[in-house]
């Protein structure tokens, strides 16, 4: 696979993957009412896996940045 | 609060924002780089998030819990799927010149006007919507801040939004129609938008602060007083997963982070350079995760301290200012007028590009424009038609906010919009990919996905609004059960939008693929999608395939690009073309290749539509089949190519011509160092030689001298003699050595019995200094494969320097060997004077004793210890002074392990 291939292959599959971390059934399992150090569950892994998914993104393109130089 | 402050401060902001435009226009004709245009590019990406976001997340948090996010997670999700379509998209855009969403669509689809003038509409009808109310949140905030009293009447609140409309057009005016020239940058505008969305982050950021850590004790204690008044809602999703929204508003809000006109403007338009999109990767996800971080426990603050006292959307206005923050509630105030400014600013100058290109200009316009003489006038026109819309636009807007927009919610209007823009979808994306979509196919997909867009989310939006008859929501339009506008063809258990979405999509995407399969595409949609479907290849070539055989007078071509953009301009821009190219602008007949270049400048100005209509007629049109086109394409690729080997071949021959130059350097310093070393050896040949020859001319002076003395004198012409042979001898070795004709002669060798042996054969040197010489590891035994002789001749000169350099009666040598880690390291010490650090690399040099004349010189040639460094490097081995000796100087050598 060509490396411009390779690139955008992979921003496609970070896609899917942030799709099915947003989407049931994975959110079924958040979705009740429980606290975490008294901050509803549900928020803690919207931002928490919000804020993952933007260091992937954040990696992904430093090692782009990276190859450039 | 007052409303005189209030206006000072909002006139004050704006003037801020004019100086911000400004003053980046300037720099931007200085050429100067103080600002990062990627970040810049990433921040304007933000203003995604308008009123809606500012106001509308929290009203619709507290009626829906956490399912506001969405709207947010769909942009982030997108911005990885999307960098690939949005590259295409920019290179597409800049090559052809192409300014709006509408110009792409119709560029695609073979410079359709029909086209053009249907997105145009479609955005306006979904739009527009969207501009009213953010027109209405200032002016709702701008009530709420200044605390007008209930019950005022609707009419009044429409002049405010007014006013508000005249001073923003002022503003668009101003930095947005500058130039006839519609694919211009407009960089000045660009800072201000991420200006603004730097301010709107602040405010709501310290909005949310303060609700959590000065109004409440922190995010939990919000959690747990909300959990005890029994508003549950906020921690979990109900309706939304259950009903398929959640899953439609990520697809929606994603497709519209590029179909929104004014996402479209700033993304694709506004871009300088395609690589900021690596920036906006990740920083546009974190602005919206930041802005949305303190949007639950507003909602939750909110609903505790005001409940229904005022309307759920006026929460971030409200809190602060019933709080007692009167100052956090001004910058809220300016923080909700930046994103409802943005948002206004940059979709009124997209869609006045599209109504001017695409609704007024050819109207009878064009044409006039055309067969006109007096280019300025025409120029004004063009400028005029823009500004016009961009009044006509606002106008609509405060009309509709006056008459109509009166109880849908921000965010609920905010998503019909964005489910109208994701209609363009598939005629975009699909036209980038797939070469056999056809003009008839995207018309009707375009066009049916709208009108089912209309019939699932608008019409139940109208019933609910109390517009329509409620019957049609229950019984279906003329009574048809499956025609129900939330349950079409009996599909039932999804929410309104999930439901809309899907018909719409089916529609949209069935049609375009059906109807294209139907019909045959028309030569000119065949070069564009060529050109849009293989852009990369097309990149650098002259021409296109969109390129005609067309015979047109230089002179029509030139006039009518005058008229467009002055003379002046037109003449520049032609003259630099042809010169890049080398094209002949003298001749009476255009070269085909300046009609397609005068086509794109054109399509800048006026659209691709409109720009094709006006070429044609000037030009004659021959036909070329397709074939012979790719014939032209494939012709100028080949000059490409060639261009691209002699590139690497002069690459090739540079990187030659540098290594020449190093080797070259390299030998003059061989050279150098030659000199220097001949120098050397020459000088201390000569010291004994003129000893000898001293001595040698007493004796032969004085043949009666006593034979004591005399016998003196032979003894020390004896030792300069041995000097000298020894000189010669150690010379000699190392040059075999330097030169590789040195053979070792490897034999496992115990190292220990060879360190006591040269020990003993220097033991009678060391008694005669009165110094102490011992091996500390008697019983070392470790066989060391090495060249024995070699090896000893390492020993015996490290050890008989020790000795020359310690101090008579006190002097003590040790020699030692060591297992660390993988290496057999031998240390001989002494507690001589030791050697400076700045000493301990030079001296291996060759001849160093002799260069450095302020250490006092001791009985030596000056190469035994360059002789031992080469020796253990043949091994393979290292060398070195110890720098952690306390006292004296500690020599190290190594083996490599076995």
């Amino acid at each position: 696979m060509k490396l411009e291939e390779r690139k955008k292959a992979i921003y496609v599959l970070l896609a899917f993957f942030m799709l099915l971390i947003f989407n049931a059934p994975i959110l079924y399992s958040v979705n009740r009412p429980d606290f975490l150090g008294g901050i509803p569950v549900l928020f803690v892994y919207l931002f928490c896996a919000w804020l993952s998914c933007i260091l992937l993104l954040l990696f992904h393109s430093l090692i782009r940045t990276k190859r450039k130089h | 609060m007052n409303k005189l402050l209030i206006i000072i401060c909002s006139v004050a902001y704006l003037s801020l924002l004019f100086l911000i435009a400004y003053l980046v226009e300037q720099q931007r004709k200085s050429k100067s780089k103080f600002l990062d245009k990627s970040w810049i590019y990433a921040l304007s990406l933000a203003v995604y998030c308008t009123a809606w976001t500012f106001y509308g997340s929290v009203g619709r948090a507290v009626t829906n819990g956490p399912e506001f996010l969405t709207i947010y997670l769909g942009p982030s999700v997108m911005c990885a799927l999307f960098i690939p379509v949005l590259r295409k998209l920019i290179i597409i855009c800049k090559t052809q010149r192409i300014n709006t969403i509408a110009d792409l669509i119709s560029n695609r689809y073979g410079k359709n006007y029909t086209l053009g003038i249907l997105v145009t509409l479609f955005c306006i009808v979904g739009v527009l919507p969207y501009i009213a109310i953010q027109l209405k949140a200032i002016a709702t905030s701008l009530h709420i801040i200044t605390g007008v009293p209930k019950g005022i009447s609707p009419a009044s609140w429409s002049n405010d939004t007014l006013v508000i409309a005249g001073i923003l057009s002022v503003f668009i005016i101003i930095f947005g129609t500058r130039s006839a020239d519609a694919s211009e940058r407009h960089e000045g505008l660009v800072a201000t938008i991420a200006f603004e969305s730097i301010i709107k982050l602040i405010a709501f950021l310290a909005l949310g602060f303060t609700t959590c850590y000065v109004l409440f004790n922190g995010f939990a204690a919000i959690s747990s007083e909300a959990q005890l008044k029994g508003f549950t809602r906020f921690f979990t999703l109900h309706d939304g997963l259950e009903n398929n929204d959640w899953l439609a508003m990520i697809f929606v809000s994603g497709l519209a982070t590029i179909f929104l006109p004014r996402q479209f403007q700033v993304a694709v338009v506004e871009n300088t350079d395609v690589r900021h999109l690596h920036k906006a990767t990740w920083l546009f996800p974190l602005y919206l995760l930041l802005i949305n971080i303190f949007v639950l426990p507003v909602a939750m603050g909110g609903q505790l301290l005001l409940g229904n006292q005022v309307s759920v959307d006026a929460y971030v206005l409200a809190l602060p200012l019933r709080t007692g923050h009167p100052l956090l509630g001004l910058l809220v105030y300016i923080g909700g007028f930046s994103a409802a400014s943005g948002m206004i600013i940059v979709e009124t100058i997209a869609l006045s590009t599209m109504v001017s290109n695409n609704l007024i200009l050819p109207l009878g316009i064009l044409k006039n424009l055309a067969a006109g003489g007096d280019e300025k006038a025409t120029i004004r026109s063009i400028i005029f038609s823009r500004r016009a819309s961009i009044v006509i636009i606002l106008l609509l807007a405060c009309l509709y906010d006056k008459w109509i927009a009166t109880s849908s919610s921000l965010v609920s209007i905010g998503l019909i919009s964005m489910a109208a823009v994701a209609q363009f979808a598939p005629a975009v994306i699909g036209g980038l990919y797939l070469k056999w979509l056809t003009r008839k196919g995207a018309i009707t997909a375009i066009t049916l996905g709208f009108f089912v867009w209309f019939i699932t989310i608008v019409v139940p939006s109208i019933i609910t609004a109390g517009y329509m008859d409620h019957s049609i929501l229950d019984q279906g339009f003329f009574g048809i059960s499956w025609l129900r506008p939330t349950g079409l063809f009996g599909v039932q258990r999804m929410g309104v939008l999930a439901h809309g979405v899907f018909w719409s999509m089916i529609a949209n995407i069935g049609s375009l693929f059906v109807i294209s399969l139907l019909t045959h595409p028309s030569r000119q949609e065949e070069y564009q999608s060529e050109l849009f479907v293989h852009i990369d290849q097309y990149i650098g070539v002259t021409g296109g395939p969109g390129m005609w055989k067309l015979s047109a007078r230089m002179e029509s071509v030139s006039g009518l690009l005058a008229n467009f953009i002055g003379r002046e301009r037109a003449a520049n821009l032609l003259g630099a073309y042809a010169q890049r190219h080398k094209i002949l602008l003298d001749k009476e007949e255009a070269d085909p290749r300046i009609i397609d270049f005068s086509e794109k400048i054109l399509t800048g100005v006026i659209g691709s539509a409109s720009a094709r209509v006006l070429i044609s007629n000037i030009a004659q049109e021959e036909e070329i089949s397709i074939s012979e086109v790719m014939n032209i394409v494939k012709e100028s690729q080949q000059v490409l190519e060639l261009n691209k080997e002699l590139k690497k071949k002069s690459a090739e021959l540079s990187r030659a011509k540098q290594q020449l130059t190093d080797v070259n350097e390299r030998l003059m310093k061989s050279d150098v160092l030659k000199d220097e070393f001949l120098y050397t050896v020459t000088h201390e040949l000569r010291t004994p030689l003129t000893s000898i020859r001293a001595l040698s001319e007493i004796l032969y002076d004085n043949p009666d001298m006593e034979e004591e003395q005399r016998q003196f004198y032979l003894e020390a012409i004896v030792k300069e003699i041995e000097r000298l042979s020894h000189l010669i001898t150690q010379v000699l070795n190392l040059e075999r050595y330097e030169s590789g004709r040195q053979k070792l002669n490897y034999a496992a060798v115990e190292l220990g019995g060879l360190i006591a042996e040269v020990i003993a054969s220097l033991q009678p040197l060391a008694q005669e200094k009165r110094i102490s010489l011992a091996f500390t590891d008697p019983n070392f035994m470790t066989l060391q494969q090495c060249d024995r002789d070699l090896i000893r001749q390492v020993i015996y000169n490290l050890v008989s320097n020790a000795i020359k350099f310690v101090p008579e009666d006190t002097g003590c040598i040790t020699v030692t060997c060591r297992m660390v880690e993988d290496e057999l390291q031998v240390w001989v010490e002494d507690n001589g004077k030791g050697i400076p650090a700045e000493l301990r690399e030079l001296v291996f040099d060759k001849f160093f004793q002799a260069k450095n004349q302020t250490i006092q010189k001791p009985v030596g040639s000056g190469l035994g210890l360059a002789i031992c460094k080469r020796i253990v490097e043949m091994h393979g081995g290292r060398i070195f002074v110890d720098g952690l000796s306390p006292q004296g100087a500690k020599f190290v050598f190594t083996f490599p392990s076995n």
